[in-house]
């Protein structure tokens, strides 16, 4: 019998989703100077977002915390003595990974124009994110490195500073692949390279991990289905499998995917066996961070 | 950190006056016990269960839009220096407590209390009007509801239940950023557009006694929004086989509770792929 | 909700697949996308459709052989060929001499060109092998060359991405087949080739030819045969390399759209960009690797299938999660991910006017 139908449902999640389009669509043309020059840039995206309003509440009472990504982020990178210019939502918009990738094509070029107009106003040179798919749009869709502004994930740009990491306690820890820093860009060392700063943190590999690691199941908030649930269902066991304490993500889509799935799950205690903390690498390095006296 | 009505107003503010209602008065409550009439420019907040901060209030009307219970009708209010018109709510007895109108008004103008919570909330209790479920089920385990859905044999639906998720080094992290001094990344943006996408849905649905919700299963993820936004407990979660190819799990999907269910909407709007929808009741 | 793209979706869906049923067409597809991966290949593609081998190019191929062979059938009925007498083996010194058939000439041309390999060093004379021997052993050489050219492309493949390799990630990035404009220096090194097998077939008539050309002489065929080959693989460098310069032209996002708005209609710009999934031959990798399709209960949700056969029935474009794996292990390198996307948008062009 040859299916038909669409496995379960396209999400976009219609909330998140007619918020950006319409935030898209409202025009902000008054013009933005920061105070003074910053050679870095960081853009937090729509992280926020999903914390605030857009529904993902359950996962936030506290149990799935999402702004302190951006959070923990600026602080690792004032650590490290980066000083970003922070391009917040207030004068910047989303970032339209996911309506390029649904084939919105013209609200993605609204948003890109908007977006890059902003950025030559910045003035920075270096343009720092903290999600993967930002990351990627940024460099490939929107060719920033094209117009003089570097982009550079998190994790590459802390790397090599000299920052210092001890874990509390001695913990087991893995790295989920992100698709679109992995396969999409080839980072696959920076985020290792950073936890094996962490001192206290023993770090294992899944079966399926580097160019071979499973997605999270949800691109671009397009799908979530039974397929692509079995596919997360998996990428889980595989962290039990491996014996993991905390399972650490790169992109915070793919925190927010695990964290629903594990949130789900306890509805039935005790029937499942994921029993590990799902976390970004930066809020685990911002617990691990060993601040210098000053 | 957003202004917004005084979510104390029941024990801090006093009773001034109280204002005819279809079936019962409504209160007026004002800071100093005294009020002035709907044309001295100083109105206080208005109503117990269902509050609204008449000072504050823009007349932007989105609460009567939102309401699925008509609970609500405009007011004049000559003179006042934020609008003509008010909100009044004649029919506060019909409030479901579903909290659309809080969701939706513009500057935060709305306090909607649970009745069972009001006499605490007048003592001074620190009630923050979250949904009941989420509170009591995050703390207690009970014997686990039943998968199957059995749901009518039970007078009352079980409140789902679940464990809580290990948090250590969330914790950590928490205590980690507890004292850094960080910049803001724009996140109040987030509210207004919100609102907006909040009024424009309420006023595309049915909503009322009349109606009442239904999950699609082939759509349905199971991802729990549902449960937790029904301030009813009018959701349950029912075992469901998933067999792919190399695995068969069990997942969870939705199930609304028909004799507990108000006709809300809300779980239509939490729902992240619009599985749910309002049917007209038979 | 009205409005929202989770409904256009589906609402999409359901008017292709009642267009499709009516009337089964492969849709033309364009789409252009540059990004860094595709270091090795400056062209976007477009659309040239593969086939599959039952039924077209079987019925093709038959078609073609019984023409052949019919015109082959007609000639001998109608044009005998001329039949002498018998050759002698005998006449050493029949002139011209016996030559072999068209497509071994280039063989006797080695074995013509061949000298005796013998040299003295400080008095000493070493005796390396007659012109017979070598003749004959070049040609195995090049015999063995041609063989040994994928064996020769895999090596290379290993010495451009020499990292470690596990499991299928073996395959990644060797033995990578390309087309002469992606490659101009291996085509024009076959060139080269094709070149000096003709130049040695027509250098081993020169006794035929000095008798109808006098001024043609051996030495300037053995200089054609020399410097000709190199000169035409000298030209065909030239020449691929400025078509390659034509249509690596990045585009700007105005052009981008407008071919997907106006769709590719000069056959010239057609032929720039090819479509890259005519690149595929069906190893399969791909389908064992997507997590929907090893992760979902039934067959038909092929999606590398589905956009290889161009069959958008709006299933396999929106079950895609765009992980990535299927472009990270294929052997060609498609990016069927940006392939996913465009026909993605395409799709939304088509239905949100």
């Amino acid at each position: 019998m040859s299916r038909t139908e669409p496995y379960a449902r396209t999400i976009p999640h219609p909330l998140f989703e007619r918020m950006i389009i319409n935030d898209a669509k409202t025009p902000d043309e008054a013009p933005w100077q920061p105070e003074r020059q910053h050679e870095y840039g960081y853009f937090p995206g729509c992280v926020d977002f999903m914390d605030v309003e857009v529904k993902f509440s359950h996962l936030n009472k506290g149990d799935a915390d999402h702004a302190s990504i951006a959070a923990a982020a600026i602080k690792l990178m004032n650590a490290a003595g980066i000083d970003p210019l922070i391009l917040d939502m207030n004068s910047f918009k989303c970032c339209g990974h996911d309506q390029l990738w649904q084939g919105q094509l013209e609200v993605f070029d609204e948003l890109k124009a908007h977006n890059l107009r902003r950025m030559q106003e910045s003035g920075i040179r270096t343009l720092v994110v903290t999600c993967a798919e930002g990351y990627r749009t940024f460099a490939v869709d929107y060719d920033l490195p094209g117009q003089g502004i570097q982009v550079e994930h998190i994790t590459q740009t802390l790397r090599g500073r000299g920052l210092k990491f001890k874990s509390p306690e001695p913990v087991r820890v893995t790295f989920h692949d992100p698709c679109r820093l992995g396969r999409m860009m080839g980072e696959y060392d920076a985020p290792r390279e950073l936890i094996q700063l962490v001192d206290g943190a023993e770090m294992v590999e899944l079966e399926n991990s580097r160019e071979k690691a499973l997605c999270c199941g949800v691109s671009s908030m397009m799908y979530c289905n039974d397929a692509t649930k079995a596919v997360r269902k998996k990428r889980l066991d595989q962290g039990t499998d491996a014996e993991i304490q905390v399972m650490l993500g790169g992109c915070p889509k793919c925190y927010m995917h695990m964290q629903c799935l594990l949130n789900e799950e306890r509805m039935d205690p005790g029937e499942h066996n994921h029993s590990f903390e799902m976390l970004d690498l930066m809020q685990f390095l911002s617990a691990c961070l060993v601040e210098e006296a000053t | 950190m957003t202004a917004g009505i005084d979510r104390q107003y029941l024990s801090a503010w006093k009773q001034a006056a109280t204002h005819a209602g279809d079936s019962e008065p409504v209160q007026i409550w004002t800071q100093d016990g005294t009020y002035g009439g709907l044309d001295s420019g100083k109105l206080g907040i208005w109503g117990t269960v269902v509050g609204v901060d008449f000072d504050m209030c823009i007349a932007d009307g989105a609460c009567i839009d939102a309401c699925p219970v008509d609970v609500y009708e405009w007011i004049d209010s000559p003179g006042h220096a934020a609008s003509e018109r008010k909100p009044f709510m004649p029919r506060e007895p019909d409030c479901i407590v579903c909290r659309a109108c809080e969701e939706v008004c513009p500057v935060d103008a709305v306090l909607i209390t649970d009745p069972g919570d009001v006499e605490a909330a007048m003592a001074g209790a620190d009630a923050a009007p979250a949904p009941a479920i989420a509170e009591a089920a995050a703390t207690e385990v009970e014997a686990p509801a039943e998968a199957a859905a059995t749901v009518a044999a039970e007078p009352a639906v079980a409140a789902p239940v679940w464990e809580p998720k290990p948090d250590v080094w969330l914790q950590r992290m928490k205590e980690s950023l507890a004292d850094a001094d960080l910049p803001d990344t724009g996140m109040a943006k987030a509210k207004p557009l919100f609102k907006e996408i909040r009024k424009e849905a309420l006023d595309s649905l049915s909503r009322g006694k009349e109606f009442i919700a239904l999950v699609h299963n082939d759509k349905c993820i199971g991802c729990t929004q549902c449960v937790y936004f029904c301030n009813f407990a009018s959701i349950d979660m029912i075992g469901w086989e998933l067999e792919t190819r190399t695995d068969a799990f069990e997942s969870k999907k939705a199930l609304i509770v028909e004799d507990t269910c108000t006709g809300c909407t809300l779980c239509v709007f939490a729902c992240p792929v619009e599985a749910i929808t309002m049917e007209a009741r038979a | 909700m009205a409005d929202d793209t989770g409904n256009l979706i589906g609402e999409y869906q359901q008017e292709r697949q009642a267009e499709d049923a009516a009337e089964r067409i492969g849709r033309r597809t364009e789409f252009t996308r540059e990004t860094p991966r595709q270091a090795h290949s400056v062209l976007e593609a477009s659309h040239v459709k593969g086939e599959p081998l039952y039924p077209h190019e079987l019925v093709r191929d038959s078609v073609l052989t019984l023409y052949v062979t019919s015109i082959l059938f007609f000639l001998a009925a109608f044009i005998p060929p001329p039949l002498h007498r018998a050759a002698d083996p005998a006449a050493a010194t029949a002139f011209p001499p016996p030559l072999p058939d068209w497509y071994l000439l280039w063989a006797f041309g080695c074995l013509k060109v061949a000298w005796d390999i013998e040299f003295t060093i400080l008095g000493h004379h070493f005796f390396l092998m007659t012109a017979k021997v070598w003749g004959t052993l070049v040609q195995g050489m090049i015999i063995g060359m041609v063989v040994a050219v994928p064996f020769i492309d895999r090596a290379l493949g290993y010495l451009i991405d020499p990292g470690p390799k596990e499991g299928m990630m073996d395959v990644l990035n060797s033995g990578h087949a390309r087309r002469p404009i992606e490659d101009p220096v291996r085509a024009a090194i076959g060139v080269w080739g094709l070149a000096f097998v003709v130049m040695l077939s027509i250098y081993s008539i020169n006794a035929n030819i000095v008798l109808y050309y006098p001024a043609v002489t051996t030495a300037v065929l053995a200089g054609v045969t020399l410097w000709g080959p190199l000169a035409c693989a000298g030209l065909t460098y030239l020449w691929l390399d400025r078509r390659r310069a034509e249509g690596a032209r990045p585009q700007s996002d105005e052009e981008r759209f407008d071919l997907y708005r106006n769709g590719i209609t000069s056959r010239r710009t057609q032929r720039i960009y090819e479509f890259k999934l005519n690149r595929c031959y069906q190893c399969g990798l791909c389908d064992d690797i997507c997590p929907v399709r090893t992760n979902e209960g039934e067959e038909e949700l092929n999606i590398i299938f589905n956009t290889f056969q161009n069959e958008h029935d709006g299933v396999a474009m929106w079950s895609c999660i765009t992980c990535g794996m299927c472009t990270a292990i294929c052997p060609q390198n498609i990016e069927y991910v940006d392939y996913v996307l465009e026909q993605r948008a395409i799709a939304l062009q088509g239905a949100a006017t």
